[in-house]
């Protein structure tokens, strides 16, 4: 098994060397769009822990993805928490929401925890709005930039190469849950739990800590938003960034590691071409989920995980 | 004020319900969850503008036409996007009506992408005054409509074949099944009834309102809060939710705060369904196999 | 191994950045690119009628053979009011495209969000419509703003509601956002000081309301003589169609966010809007004498059949203090030299707008002032006190 491994962790070395380059080669402006995809990518791989290991149906990773964002600026400009404190004052506030959020869904199943969570995304977002002073209100709040061992991160280079490492990181952390243990359980509690918890896993545990993982994960990427506009605005956390990230876990594939990474670079690469044709990125994500949902429900990493079967994830979401 | 209040209420509270309806028909009968809701009857609204506004057909001819469209825009949804995978989870049907809301609003935004359309009061009779009171033409047409539209659909699905059918299979879909219902057809058949009830929702709420591509999403939640007031899954609860939300949120405007009033839908259902989730009338439970 | 990856990368970014630049970023022998983003899409999307104008302009000066020779190539991002997309669109066109200057935002919080990176990067921004005080003050070296700002429009609208005969009682409905509240509590200050008056109710509505029954019983119960609105083109509209359904018939006055014509066109019914008023910036009114060289040509540059209304025209102020501007610095055109020569515009009429536009290296704010438009008799005419026609 370990020398199946091996070339793998030498390939992804490789690449994150190769990504950590791209500064070198490229303007600022793709700079910044490859630390959005970097960005997405972690909300979308936080977005999966409930939508594709968990198999339920929740709206709320727009809530926990601004949790992070707000929680890290206040922690910055309130607080005055040096930045990796803050940063890491952000995720834990997200795993507490997430798994605040999780507790209704031991009782509320489908379609009801759907529409509760829907509601919860947009009573965050009025919160905001009204945040006064907190949060900056309506015309959000700036923030000073992150500073890290005496350096400022302002260029959008070392912004980037900060979110790269954090994302690398919360990659591998994720790949890691995901083969673990915990991991398998939440996946078996999604997809039956009466079977799981005859198998003695408790599902309720295992629901909360899905929910946990999930604001966790999509708060450190509301935390990196934060720090890459250098400001918050609640116009960011609406409706559709949730059905953006969605459409991202959906078009990569659920319940894999590698499909949402997949869906975040796709479908942030992909708007930026359309920009000026109002509409076109509906048509084309709307186009992009039929045919997925039709033809290959799997989402795109699953159908070229059944190509070439060396890609196959060990720890497949129910639905795939 | 209080009066006043209530009335406008009822005919906001009407729109959500006929909305809440459309969705409760098609849950109970095939329980799908349409997330795209909040799009066809914004595409009901904008079609109904371009046949009365741009066609310049009479007001009649435009409904008429808004609804046949709408029927066949619900048919060829079933057919095409959602009977390719009838079988699979929920979720991914789920899933599926998000993405033809994603449809539905591209669509819209590449022919009306910078503009907000305004619409003519269609019946422009002069307010009524009953007291203090003003009954703009506008709101009793929608009271009304709201009024003999409900009534209409209960007695149809109380009395009529078809009804009787959709009661029998919303009871168990799979004994629908079994005694020989072709149930293809019957869910063709309820993607397009409750498509023809958003539409008239959009016909009903046009005039009133300002139409923009984005203008479902909200009517959705509110739709989603009546359900869940009145009793997930409950047609009656549909309609009591509907108005009863309308009511309330604008008593809320009026005597609480006015900032407050967004919010209220996401308020009521939070309140509903973690304190109390049968809701008013009791929720109708449907668990796919 | 990565950290050591990092440090050799970003070195090698340290050093690429102080290569000498030979020639100014975004000019060329015969071209200045200009960077515009507006929102083409979404609930402000009408806002993006600024391009209209602006562009119609800069190919007109084009046409008359440039300026010193160089042509002025525009980019044009959707940035959709979003700061998130505000700053991929800047980026994009500062970075990718290289323009030399931006002349860009219709919404306050879109021009916050790139603010601190465009001074950074010296970047000559001149404000496209956007009406946040926070713009030009306090002021920064390279943000200019030629309109006039949300603390103009909330005095603007109580002076002139206050030069109607024996009126003492103002109501007023806003957005509860810091756009809103830029512009009533200057008008509220305004009110108390020079008046000693309160407002005598105080509402908010909600950007993408479509019911605001509640909130006009209690403007109606207040049983005020003008209404003050400070809303988004949509919910102005809203309001003054429902004012009307139940029966609050007092004059109501529209702040700059709303264009007149619009709102008539939206609220489609002329009983409604009868009595309505809105602030504008422009010399004259939008389908009279005055602007009617600017409608010309922009039939003749943009869109023969351009409807000419308030947002289409508010722009040009500002483009025609750029192209005067950048005559002024010369052929050797650098971003420092246009600066200075922003700074020196001195009482420049543009025609457009309805006062001359000056900057200094203190002030970077233009126009200072507005009227109402209304209609009377058929015809738009703007007014700077109450109109005696319509008591």
């Amino acid at each position: 098994m370990s020398r199946m491994r091996d070339p793998k962790i030498l390939i992804m070395a490789v690449a994150v060397a190769l990504l950590a380059c791209l500064p070198l080669f490229v303007n600022s402006y793709i700079v910044y769009i490859a630390a959005m995809i970097c960005i997405n990518a972690l909300m979308a791989l936080g977005f999966n822990f409930v939508i594709g290991f968990l198999g339920q149906l929740v709206f709320a990773n727009t809530a926990f993805f601004g949790v992070g964002a707000y929680a890290y600026s206040i922690l910055l400009m309130h607080v005055g928490l040096p930045f990796p404190l803050a940063l890491l004052g952000a995720c834990l506030a997200g795993g507490l929401i997430g798994l605040i959020v999780g507790l209704p869904a031991l009782r509320l199943r489908g379609f009801e925890l759907a529409i509760v969570t829907l509601a919860f995304n947009e009573l965050m977002r009025w919160i905001y709005l009204h945040s006064g002073s907190i949060g900056g209100g309506a015309s959000g709040m700036g923030l000073r930039p992150a500073t890290l061992f005496g350096y400022e991160l302002i260029s959008d280079t070392s912004k980037y190469l900060m979110i790269l490492v954090v994302t690398v990181i919360g990659i591998w952390m994720v790949s890691n849950i995901a083969k673990s243990t915990a991991g398998r359980a939440i996946v078996a509690v999604g997809a039956n739990e009466f079977a799981a918890s005859a198998l003695s896993i408790p599902p309720a545990r295992y629901n909360i800590l899905a929910f946990a993982l999930s604001g966790f994960f999509s708060a450190i990427a509301g935390a990196l938003f934060a720090i890459l506009l250098g400001r918050v605005a609640p116009e960011s956390f609406g409706l559709n960034q949730l059905l953006l990230g969605f459409a991202m876990v959906m078009v990569g594939g659920l319940g894999t590691v590698a499909g949402p990474v997949l869906g975040a670079v796709l479908l942030t690469a992909a708007p930026e071409f359309l920009r000026s044709i109002p509409g076109a990125e509906e048509i084309l994500f709307s186009v992009l989920l039929i045919g997925l949902l039709i033809f290959m429900p799997s989402g795109l990493f699953g159908g070229l995980a059944a190509l070439f079967p060396s890609l196959r994830e060990r720890h497949r979401g129910k639905l795939s | 004020m209080f009066g006043q209040l209530v009335l406008s209420g009822i005919s906001q509270g009407a729109i959500y319900a006929l909305v809440a309806l459309g969705m409760t028909v098609l849950y109970r009968t095939t329980s799908v969850l349409n997330f795209g809701y909040g799009e066809t009857f914004m595409l009901g609204a904008f079609s109904f503008y371009v046949f009365l506004k741009i066609a310049m057909l009479p007001f009649i001819v435009a409904a008429l036409l808004t609804i046949v469209l709408m029927v066949i825009v619900g048919a060829l949804t079933e057919r095409f996007l959602i009977r390719p995978i009838m079988m699979r989870p929920h979720l991914l049907i789920a899933m599926m009506t998000i993405a033809i809301s994603y449809l539905f609003r591209g669509a819209t935004r590449i022919v009306w992408g910078k503009d907000v359309l305004p619409m003519p009061p269609v019946f422009d009779f002069p307010p009524i005054f009953v007291g203090d009171m003003v009954i703009t033409s506008q709101s009793l047409v929608i009271m009304l409509a709201g009024a003999v539209l409900v009534i209409a659909f209960f007695a149809f699905f109380n009395l009529s074949a078809l009804g009787k059918l959709m009661q029998a299979a919303s009871h168990s879909p799979r004994g629908a099944a079994l005694i020989g219902i072709n149930v293809p057809l019957f869910s063709l058949c309820m993607w397009s009834l409750s498509a023809a009830i958003a539409a008239i929702a959009g016909i009903l709420v046009a005039p009133v309102t300002l139409l923009y591509p984005d203008m479902g999403a909200t009517t959705l939640l509110k739709a989603f809060a009546a359900m869940t007031l009145g009793g997930f899954g409950n047609l009656g609860g549909a309609v009591l939710g509907g108005l009863l939300l309308g009511i309330s949120e604008q008593i809320c405007g009026g005597y609480i705060s006015t900032s407050f009033m967004d919010i209220f839908p996401y308020v009521v259902i939070l309140v509903v369904l973690l304190i109390y989730p049968a809701g008013l009338l009791g929720r109708q439970e449907i668990n796919r196999v | 191994m990565l950290r050591w990856k990092l440090l050799v990368a970003s070195a090698a970014i340290a050093l690429s950045g102080v290569m000498p630049a030979h020639a100014e970023t975004g000019v060329t022998k015969d071209t200045i690119k200009i960077g515009i983003f507006a929102p083409l899409t979404g609930k402000s999307a009408i806002f993006g009628k600024y391009v209209i104008g602006v562009q119609a302009y800069y190919k007109m000066i084009n046409d008359q053979g440039g300026i010193n020779g160089r042509k002025i190539v525009t980019y044009l991002e959707d940035d959709a009011c979003d700061p998130a997309t505000a700053v991929a669109a800047t980026k994009k066109l500062v970075a990718q495209d290289g323009v030399f200057m931006l002349h860009a935002g219709v919404c306050t919080a879109s021009i916050m969000a790139v603010k601190d990176d465009m001074l950074r990067q010296g970047v000559p921004f001149m404000n496209l419509g956007a009406a946040g005080s926070s713009i030009t003050v306090p002021t920064v070296a390279n943000m200019f703003s030629p309109l006039p700002n949300t603390i103009v429009v909330g005095r603007t609208l109580v002076d002139f509601a206050m030069s109607r005969p024996n009126t003492k009682r103002l109501a007023v409905i806003s957005h509860p956002d810091d756009w809103g509240h830029s512009q009533v509590d200057p008008a509220i200050e305004l009110l108390k000081k020079k008046y000693n008056l309160d407002f005598v109710e105080n509402v908010s509505m909600e950007r993408g309301a479509t019911d605001i029954t509640p909130q006009i019983l209690k403007l109606r119960q207040s049983k005020p003589d003008v209404v003050l609105s400070f809303l988004y083109p949509t919910e102005t509209a809203i309001f003054v169609r429902e004012a009307h359904k139940y029966g609050l018939n007092t004059p109501l006055l529209a702040c700059f966010g709303a264009s007149y014509e619009d709102t008539v066109r939206r609220v489609d019914n002329a009983a409604a809007s009868k009595n309505l008023y809105v602030f504008h910036a422009l010399a004259g009114a939008a389908n009279g004498e005055k602007m009617k060289k600017w409608a010309d040509m922009i039939h003749k540059y943009g869109d023969p059949k351009e409807e000419i209304e308030n947002f289409v025209l508010s722009g040009i102020g500002g483009a025609e203090v750029i192209v005067e501007a950048l005559k002024k610095a010369g052929p050797d055109l650098t971003r420092q030299k246009f600066i200075d020569a922003l700074n020196g515009i001195k009482d420049y009429d543009t025609g457009v707008l309805s006062a001359p536009i000056t900057f200094t290296p203190e002030d970077h704010g233009g126009v200072k002032s507005g009227a109402m438009i209304t209609e009377v008799d058929g015809k738009l005419i703007s007014f700077a006190t109450w109109p005696k026609e319509k008591n």
